[in-house]
């Protein structure tokens, strides 16, 4: 008998109980990013909610950050266990967890987890995740150069802090007080909380509209429809091995570039991603825990063949993740995991190359690749107070069949994240911005053009200022795809009196007033033989001076004259040699 | 007092147009064709159906769509923009964010100035506003040079910290003048005296986008209404839900871009008020789109940014919400599920049953088949409809998924209806409101189509549809009064902030409002000044607005705003922090210009005789195919009272009634729907 006909519930109320669910998440979201404390959540929207059933499969998600596409389950079952069992749950309870061997995340990123009963029934769970500022790591915010997670900040097992309905005082004041920003954390926290009970409060509304037993039935039919748009779209890519790697840089500690290979298998129904081969787990901060990778896998699937229903407890049952124990993408105790995106932003656009050849209208080039986190902190002279300014930055993205990859947008980790206007960053730290703006020639050739990166250049208006970079994928800058060319590679100076000095990671650099920190983001990768680019709209791409004339003739081999017209007998002669 | 009040609205088919005669206190309303390449033509034809001796008319008001439209073609002014130097590319960067979190493949939409057209000046303000790099006059005789060269229509100036010194602004402006008198020059400090410099450019430069072909088409439709004798001034609609000269407009033509749909809400807000209903859900849907807006304790739920196009506007507009599902809306499978929308027919080729080509089954071929609309009377009988189209795309699907072809018709209605509830409910959710205390307003051809299913998902009792649903944003648009918001970014912890100084930037706000509501001849008594502040918990970003009880800033109005604000928090968002400490980040203010308005018609009276009927069609209700009657409203008085499952047809849309559903006539013809048990 096929999935199909396996379908018990009537089509028309699975689909509308399927939306009511979603659009559950969506207010849980909605409450969560507006009520939350640090700019992280509301601005960057470092958050992620979702409501499950009794069995912690996913019936509605809403997500700030592709990231944290499907792991909030994994965080319930482990709580499940910690705890003893479901029947320790009662209604009112409100766990929290962070630990990065658990949850796979870094210790910033807490998960709040609420059982949903109805009728003194368990039900489900509605669970939240948010990054905290600061959690008490050896630095503010986070730290660069941890070795080991007890430098990170406070790690929590999945710990109680409502007691049937009433707040565990004590262990409430225990975590937050580990925070620099005790008050933002409270907010925060109870900002996860109030979005756990929507979600609570939603779906015992969807239960109370249409009977438990009903829901349940709708709730397998979703699930079964999920698992065949995933078959179904596994089966239409050919069978076959399709390999790649590519390097971070280095861990931010020790020198050594950091390998993460990928072995996508697709036979079939199913797909197999096999880790075999990515750098064992590191001294520096680039490691994660196995339910983050297994997590980063699915988002790399839903970019390039996922359906755009949203996800549920039904889909990746035909996909399946190995890592091999105490890599960087599974680590253990003590390894630190402050930077845990960094290589699953890389494991994420390999998968993309590595199956490219095979889908090529849903592939693009490589993007810029990280988040290039800039963090400038130290005392603020204006007001006598202290200051930490921590911003990702935008950069280009790669070219695709039907266009040229975007400039100046932000990386693939960080979502919907909005850069911080000049006026407000002017306005709230003593910095200044002498320029913002595209980094010309810096997109990777190709016939659709890399989408270019961009310069931001910061003054320090502090005696007493310190900076901490990270930034990455030098050695494996955004790559081309079908003969298109790398994007530029990322390059970061700082100019003090008349030295100037390069450098791309860095931690706790002393600055004084007057210095001058340059950051540079790369380009992305170009799509295609860059000679096969219309002269014309090389010509349009010089007049904009996204590319000078020098990239014109030797990239892309076009000859413009002297009042800027295509030389069109000359041309053909560059690309012809 | 002269005798006419006129009100006319453009819409993409249709102009309308409604005239209030003040002698019998009637409304008359009419409709012409769209004349597209030409607009004020339609609005004179229009008209002239109506009255043809426009010296009669004492207020005319006009939605106007030829900014919007102007907008969506991308048929705007070709256009240069001076930027502060270093910071050439803020325009194209924007927020630089992919709100499409899974696709790989994102762009932004195309700019409306291509980088080449952006010039930097060297010039640089601080933070504070003090002077950080001075402007010099040479480097502004190179910038004459290079607008010089090539022909640009406009030019918009957006400076750094301009919102808090505008100096180098009108320099620059001052300078061009005298330069290249022709050029239309918008300053941004002039459009949004508010912090965050991508938003404040986006508004300017679509303001100068959209700025030469409103005033030509103003001056056009002036001149026009001038010969044919109007003596007073022509009025717009605004954006903010109040409305203002044409003369005005031109200054300001990106308060023109939602004149239509808010017409609506306003319209809404009058309807809802003769029945005591306060709070009201409004939800505009034609053949393939679906607005919806809100109304709280009697006023426009306004926001003080919205975006259109993708491009931020950082003016108020009332918060107009276009909502993925409509009429338009396709159907189809996936994985063995039925799924509705989000991807829409559009208008062309639109629904199957439109016979224009469509081959996707939609919402309005589910309607079709259910007899719940005619295929001779949909929209006012504009179009006829295709009945065994409709039937062969619906089949299609019911095949695919076992089920009948009467069950998959109203099984996609029903997941329509569903889904705009869930869409409703969320936005609510976000604002801190509970639709069930709120009545539904559904107007526009096919809102009263889907309102009582929607009221039912949501839990509301009272669902309202207006007399003239069919020329509603005409009707809406008389209702109003002229309305000019102005700001101050002003960024303090609320406890130390300085109230004279406060006091100072409202005094400024209330200088320049009164002289723009001066302009538009509204005497002093009849302004009327509100203020109010954009307060958060210090280290949040969003903005809670709430206002002041006074005019002028006094001690105790500190601790009244932050009390507000606790409460307001709460409200919205089910938790506030009393500890916590409250700043302020803009001071705003609203002017009121109060003006003669139009009556809401004329009181109907009870019935002569009873409801008949016009006829008995056979319509699907639950699966099951019962002959119901169909009422004309047009037969419908105060007295009458009837009860569903029942039609009612009216010129411009159809009224569905399911069975638990009671239908009056209010004093003005509007229909009240009461949901029973």
């Amino acid at each position: 008998m096929s999935l199909e006909q396996n379908l018990k519930e009537n089509p028309i109320t699975t689909e509308i109980i399927r939306n009511a669910l979603i659009s559950a998440a969506e207010e849980m979201n909605e409450s969560l990013a507006r009520s939350s404390y640090s700019p992280i959540i509301y601005e960057m929207k470092d958050c992620s909610v979702g409501i499950f059933n009794e069995n912690a499969e996913l019936l509605g998600q809403s997500s700030g950050l592709p990231f944290f596409l499907g792991n909030l389950d994994e965080c319930i079952n482990l709580t499940t266990n910690y705890i003893g069992g479901k029947d320790k749950y009662s209604p009112g309870d409100v766990y929290l967890l962070n630990d990065s061997y658990l949850a796979g995340a870094h210790l910033n990123d807490m998960t709040v987890i609420s059982p949903i009963f109805y009728q003194e029934e368990l039900v489900g769970f509605s669970a939240t995740r948010a990054h905290w500022l600061d959690v008490g790591a050896k630095d503010p915010g986070s730290p660069t150069d941890a070795t080991e997670i007890y430098q990170e900040g406070i790690r929590i097992p999945p710990t109680k802090i409502y007691s049937k309905g009433e707040p565990v005082k004590d262990v409430i004041d225990l975590i937050t007080m580990n925070s620099r920003f005790q008050g933002s954390a409270l907010g925060d926290l109870n900002a996860q909380i109030a979005a756990c009970r929507t979600g609570e409060r939603r779906f015992n509304e969807v239960i109370n509209n249409y009977g438990l037993e009903k829901v349940r039935r709708a709730v397998d039919d979703i699930f079964k429809q999920s698992e065949i748009i995933d078959r179904d779209n596994i089966a239409s890519i050919p069978d076959g091995i399709y390999e790649e790697e590519g390097y971070l840089d280095n861990d931010g500690v020790t020198n050594d570039p950091v390998r993460v290979k990928v072995k996508v298998i697709v036979e079939r129904e199913n797909i197999n991603i096999d880790l075999t081969g990515t750098s064992l787990q590191r001294t520096g901060m680039t490691n994660c825990g196995k339910a983050q990778t297994i997590s980063a896998c699915r988002v790399a699937f839903k970019h390039l063949i996922g359906s755009e229903s949203p996800v549920t407890g039904g889909n990746f049952k035909t996909m399946k993740v190995f890592v091999p124990e105490r890599t960087i993408m599974s680590a253990e105790e003590p390894a630190a995991c402050g930077w845990y995106f960094t290589p699953l932003g890389l494991l994420i656009d390999l998968v993309i190359k590595a199956l490219s050849p095979v889908l090529k209208d849903q592939s693009a080039a490589a993007h810029y690749g990280d988040s290039m986190v800039i963090t400038l902190y130290g005392s603020d002279n204006r007001e006598d107070t202290s200051f930490l300014y921590v911003e990702p930055t935008a950069g280009g993205w790669g070219g695709f069949a039907k266009d040229d990859g975007q400039s100046g947008l932000i990386n693939n980790a960080n979502g919907d994240f909005k850069n911080m206007p000049v006026e407000v960053l002017e306005g709230k730290y003593p910095l200044k911005l002498k320029h913002y703006g595209l980094r010309n020639n810096s997109g990777g050739p190709g016939k659709s053009r890399g989408g270019l990166g961009v310069i931001r250049e910061y003054e320090i208006c502090s005696d007493d200022a310190s900076l901490t970079l990270w930034f990455e994928r030098s050695i494996t800058p955004a790559w081309g795809l079908f003969e298109g060319q790398s994007g530029s590679p990322p390059n970061v100076t700082v100019q003090k009196n008349d030295s100037v000095e390069s450098m791309l990671k860095v931690s706790g650099k002393s600055l004084e007033s007057g210095d001058i920190v340059k950051v540079e983001t790369g380009g992305g990768g170009g799509f295609g033989p860059p000679f096969h680019r219309t002269p014309e709209l090389v010509r349009e791409d010089v007049l904009d001076g996204y590319i000078d004339t020098n990239d014109a003739l030797n990239e892309y081999g076009v000859v413009l004259t002297e009042d800027w017209e295509i030389d069109y007998e000359e041309t053909l002669n560059q690309r012809n040699k | 007092m002269s005798r006419y009040h006129l009100g006319v609205d453009i819409g993409g088919t249709f102009t309308d147009v409604v005239l209030l005669d003040n002698e019998t206190g009637r409304y008359t309303t009419a409709k012409s064709p769209s004349t597209p390449n030409n607009l004020s033509n339609g609005v004179i034809n229009g008209i002239k159906k109506l009255v043809t001796d426009l010296s009669e008319v004492d207020f005319f008001v006009h939605g106007t769509t030829a900014g919007i439209n102007a907008l969506l073609e991308r048929k705007g002014a070709k256009m240069a923009l001076v930027v502060t130097k270093g910071f050439k590319d803020l325009y194209e960067i924007g927020r630089a964010n992919r709100p499409e979190i899974y696709n790989i493949q994102y762009r932004q939409p195309e700019k409306l100035i291509s980088r080449r057209h952006i010039i930097e000046v060297e010039e640089r303000m601080s933070a504070d506003g003090s002077v950080d790099n001075p402007l010099r006059k040479n480097d502004l005789e190179q910038l004459v040079e290079s607008l010089e060269n090539q022909d640009f229509d406009s030019v918009s100036i957006c400076l750094i910290h301009a919102y808090k010194n505008p100096d180098h602004e009108k320099m620059i402006k001052e300078y061009l003048q005298e330069r290249l008198p022709t050029m239309s020059i918008s300053l941004s400090h002039e459009m949004v005296r508010e912090w965050r410099e991508y938003e404040r450019i986006s508004t300017t430069v679509i303001n100068a986008y959209v700025a030469p072909i409103i005033e030509d088409y103003l001056e056009k439709l002036e001149k026009e209404a001038e010969l044919n004798g109007l003596r007073s001034n022509l009025h717009i609609m605004q954006s903010n839900g109040g409305v203002m000269t044409a003369e005005v407009a031109k200054e300001i033509p990106v308060q023109t871009l939602m004149s239509g749909p808010v017409g609506g809400t306003i319209g809404s807000i009058e309807v809802g008020q003769n029945s005591d209903h306060q709070n009201l859900i409004c939800v505009d849907m034609g053949g393939t789109s679906f607005d919806v807006s809100l109304a709280v304790d009697g006023e426009p739920d306004v926001t003080a940014e919205a975006e259109l196009e993708k491009f931020p506007i950082m003016t108020p507009m009332v918060d107009i919400h276009t909502i993925g599902a409509g009429g338009g809306s396709t159907a189809w499978v996936e994985g063995g599920g039925l799924r509705v929308g989000p991807e829409s027919a559009g208008s062309d080729p639109g629904p199957a049953c439109y016979g224009k080509g469509g081959n996707r089954a939609t919402v309005t071929d589910a309607n079709l088949i259910l007899g719940r609309i005619d295929s001779e009377s949909f929209l006012g009988g504009d179009m006829s409809l295709d009945v065994d189209a409709a039937y062969k795309v619906i089949e299609d699907i019911a095949n695919k998924l076992g089920l009948s072809i009467v069950e998959t018709a109203e099984g996609v209605c029903d997941i329509a209806n569903a889904k705009m509830a869930d869409a409703i409910r969320t936005l609510t959710v976000s604002k801190g409101i509970d639709p069930r205390d709120f009545a539904l307003v559904a107007f526009g051809g096919a809102g009263p189509l889907h309102a009582m299913f929607i009221a039912e998902h949501l839990g509301i009792n009272k669902v309202k549809i207006p007399a003239i649903a069919g020329t509603f944003s005409a009707w809406g648009m008389l209702q109003t009064d002229i309305r000019h918001d102005d700001v101050r970014t002003y960024v303090s912890v609320l406890d130390e902030s300085d109230v004279t100084e406060m006091n100072g930037l409202y005094e400024e706000m209330k200088i320049s409002t009164k002289e723009i509501l001066s302009q538009q001849k509204i005497q002093e008594e009849d302004m009327l000044f509100q203020c109010l502040a954009d307060l958060r918990y210090a280290g949040q970003e969003y903005t809670v607005t709430v206002p002041l009880y006074t005019t002028i800033v006094e001690e105790k109005s500190l601790e009244e705003l932050k009390e507000s604000f606790h409460d307001k928090h709460f409200n919205i968002y089910g938790h506030n922090n009393r500890d916590g400490i409250v700043e302020i980040v803009n001071l705003r203010l609203i002017a009121t210009g109060y003006i003669d308005k139009a009556k809401q018609g004329k009181n109907l009276g009870a019935a002569e005789k009873e409801a008949f009927p016009i006829q008995t069609k056979p319509v699907i209700w639950e699966n099951k195919r019962k002959n119901t009657t169909v009422y004309s409203i047009d037969d419908l008085f105060p007295s009458h009272k009837i009860t569903g499952p029942t039609i009612i047809e009216t010129p411009s849309s159809t009224i569905v009634v399911p069975e638990n559903f009671v239908v009056e006539v209010d004093n003005f013809g509007n229909l009240e729907l009461t949901r029973g048990e």
